[in-house]
């Protein structure tokens, strides 16, 4: 049949724009959705677009391929994916009737092919090699979520376009930019939203967001699903822009490059999931999911790096009482035996040195006389898993005086028995909310130490109000003596 | 540490195209265009919202030899770095202003050893330094706008190639001045092309050299055969990718004038 491309942009659509609804199951949809959707349905382009889509391709191109070119997953050829399919359904309340395939491809992602009422799910066979089970559940969720909410014509329609723009002889010409355009900057503030739905139902299928994020950053370059435990190490960025924000002209620039991205937009989709799933309405509807990230965030100890200072109070409102654990190991060649380290925190004023002789806690003075600082007491081996020694803090009972406080380790006679922290290894420091046992930091010394007999290795500081901490690890030589002088205290 | 100028490592070609490209009026008005349409500010929130960042953080060791090849190389802000998941294997220097770096996870999972991560962080501070992000920019532009224009690249690719390829130069002289290693040097330039496997048995720079004959013959016929060296021409004009023998020359030709080899130095 001839397309007349002048009746292409006239004609209503005959593919119908259902209704959104998530029948028994509570509504995950994003709010911002409708209304997008009613801009987009208003644009002659986009109706013109979405009825040739399904009058002249949906039906007899790529779909029609999919049982030629890919692998038909089955209970029979992909039984553990295909039980995992049928429990992501279940989660989602929908019936098991869509087709899966597989296809050899590098890509760690999945799609839908074809139009709401009739369409497959493809799947890539390296989230099968890379994925965790909870992760594919995410996966498969996402796209049973974009069917759930009708979005399968629409993302198919406007990935019609980009295909005949670029693959068409002169496709860029043909297909008027500013017309097609138009209409694709409305399409793309839609498609934004939906995959904020489409992600909502990714964790209701995984019972949780860790899956649905791992899967993002794994997706989008990060290598190995150890990098991607501690997603908050991604989302961190705040836009001074968001995408409706630009002009068209931009958007073109925008659209033109898109499609060289695994995922686009993927930081701010995760952040957006990462809003809704400690939210009220997440907690009332869809509770597994919000416990999960609560669990995750109590989990996910925040490790730092030499020299970064983070708040220690400032997110964490009503926390007075800390403990200080620091560890380490000795090296297998050393003797653990005669090796002694010691923990000490220096009570400094803004000058840096201390008020008192007594402002040193240290194994000789346990307890200061405000009771903010107790040292619990001298470990003479290191020997052992976990904290070496540990350190109370009441930042509650701090003196005003008081600017911060220094956290030290020595070693004991390091010269008479010529030891050095070249033979001490996998030192740390962290910090402990005494109310809940949560960890809260944590510092690894990563720092080959060779000559040194002494280490600042952490402070915590007032700044505006709160408290915050400083990972430092510094090495002195001359041991305690010389930490003391630098300090203030007169040591004999 | 030596702080190197711009003169030390641009390569003259390099310098010449680039000039060419930026004294054009195209680029002045595609800058103008830039500028206009907030296009940089999009062009950043593309890569900030769609690719994960690396910080200090999340990969400590890069960051260091990041801060280590700025001081190097005189450039006093510390890029951004951000990661994408292409099988193509890339690094590539992004923006105007504010430039930023972009590696895909394959380059980033293929570079094994410091040293060789060090020469390449270098490459690209160096690109930074000689502009090599604003002329990719600008050639973006030209190729996006004559796109809309039936054959409208014929005009520009020749140009827009010639830059293109030389740019390399300069990016392994700057590698080869922060490791100072011709071996590794050498090596880079086939990090692209070769297994892992392949790449190791090519003993680059050392006299049982796999590739050097390669080189040599490609050589001998461009400057002997006029033909050949007439169809290397025209092919060029319609293709940016770098010819291999001559990156591998040029490097050989900078261990040879500034004496590298003698000056090693560990990381």
């Amino acid at each position: 049949m001839p397309i007349n491309l002048f009746n292409f942009f006239k004609t209503k659509p005959d593919v119908t724009l259902s209704e959104i609804s998530t029948n028994n199951l509570p509504n995950f949809v994003h709010p911002l959705e409708n209304e997008r959707l009613e801009k987009l349905k208003e644009s002659s382009v986009f109706n013109g677009v979405l009825n040739f889509f399904g009058t002249h391709y949906a039906n007899f191109t790529t779909i029609a391929q999919i049982p030629d070119r890919y692998f038909s997953v089955t209970p029979e050829t992909f039984p553990r994916l295909y039980d995992l399919y049928k429990t992501a359904c279940k989660k989602l309340e929908m019936q098991e009737k869509y087709t899966l395939f597989c296809t050899m491809d590098y890509t760690r992602n999945a799609k839908t092919i074809g139009t709401d009422d009739n369409c497959v799910i493809v799947i890539d066979s390296s989230c099968l090699e890379d994925f965790s089970d909870r992760q594919i559940l995410a996966l498969i969720g996402r796209e049973l979520g974009h069917i759930k909410m009708k979005h399968i014509t629409y993302l198919n329609a406007f990935d019609m376009i980009d295909d005949l723009t670029w693959s068409m002889p002169l496709g860029n010409v043909i297909l008027s930019p500013t017309l097609i355009n138009g209409a694709k900057g409305l399409f793309l503030e839609w498609m934004l939203v939906a995959e904020y739905t489409a992600d909502r139902a990714a964790a209701i299928a995984a019972d949780g967001v860790q899956p649905v994020m791992q899967n993002h950053l794994m997706t989008s370059g990060i290598e190995n699903a150890d990098d991607c435990q501690d997603y908050k190490l991604y989302t961190q960025i705040s836009f001074s822009q968001n995408l409706s924000n630009f002009n068209r002209a931009a958007q073109i620039v925008l659209m033109g490059t898109l499609k060289t991205f695994p995922i686009p937009f993927v930081i701010p989709r995760m952040q957006e999931l990462e809003k809704w799933s400690i939210s009220e309405e997440c907690q009332q509807n869809f509770p597994k999911v919000y416990a999960d990230n609560h669990q995750s965030s109590l989990k996910s100890t925040k490790t730092l790096i030499k020299g970064q200072k983070v708040d220690l109070t400032k997110n964490n409102s009503g926390l007075t009482k800390i403990l200080i654990g620091i560890g380490w190991d000795i090296n297998q060649n050393s003797s653990v035996a005669e090796f002694d380290l010691d923990v000490a925190a220096f009570l400094l004023k803004s000058n840096g040195k201390v008020s008192t002789d007594s402002d040193f806690v240290f194994y000789g003075n346990l307890r200061h006389s405000s009771e903010s600082v107790e040292h619990l007491g001298d470990n003479l081996t290191g020997a052992g898993d976990g904290d070496d020694e540990q350190i109370k803090v009441d930042l509650s009972k701090i003196p005003e005086s008081v600017d911060k406080i220094d956290f030290t380790v020595t070693i004991y006679e390091a010269e008479e028995r010529n030891h050095n922290f070249g033979q001490v290894k996998s030192a740390y420091i962290r910090i402990i909310n005494s109310a809940n046992g949560e960890e809260l930091l944590r510092y690894n010394l990563s720092e080959d130490f060779s000559i040194e007999t002494a280490i600042v290795v952490a402070e915590i500081y007032r700044y505006k109000g709160e408290w915050k901490f400083h990972a430092i690890g510094s090495g002195f030589k001359g041991g305690l003596a010389a930490i003391c002088k630098n300090y203030g205290v007169d040591v004999e | 540490m030596r702080v190197y100028k711009v003169d030390d490592f641009q390569h003259p070609q390099d310098s010449k195209f680039a000039n060419d490209i930026l004294s054009s009026k195209t680029a002045e008005k595609v800058l103008e265009k830039f500028h206009e349409t907030n296009l940089e500010e999009a062009y950043t929130y593309l890569y900030q919202s769609s690719c994960p960042q690396l910080t200090a953080q999340t990969s400590p060791k890069l960051f260091e030899l990041l801060a280590k090849a700025c001081k190097m190389f005189g450039l006093e802000k510390i890029p951004s770095v951000y990661v994408t998941r292409d099988y193509r294997e890339i690094v590539a220097v992004r923006g105007i202003n504010e430039p930023f770096l972009v590696f895909s996870s394959e380059y980033l999972r293929k570079i094994t050893d410091d040293e060789t991560l060090f020469g390449i962080l270098a490459g690209q501070v160096a690109a930074i330094r000689c502009n090599h992000h604003t002329i990719l920019c600008i050639t973006w532009g030209i190729d996006f706008a004559a796109g809309f224009i039936p054959y409208g690249s014929w005009a520009t690719d020749p140009m827009i190639n010639n830059w293109k390829r030389c740019r390399y130069f300069t990016y392994d002289r700057a590698f080869s001045l922060a490791t100072k290693s011709r071996s590794l040097s050498l090596r880079q330039v086939l990090i692209n092309v070769l297994l892992p496997d392949i790449l190791n048995r090519m003993q680059n720079g050392t006299s049982q050299d796999a590739f050097i004959n390669q080189v040599e013959d490609f050589l001998e016929t461009m400057n002997n055969n006029k033909t050949q060296a007439l169809i290397k021409k025209a092919l060029s004009m319609y293709s940016y990718k770098i010819w291999l023998p001559e990156r591998y020359s040029e490097i050989n030709k900078f261990f040879d004038e500034w004496s590298l080899d003698n000056a090693n130095q560990s990381l």
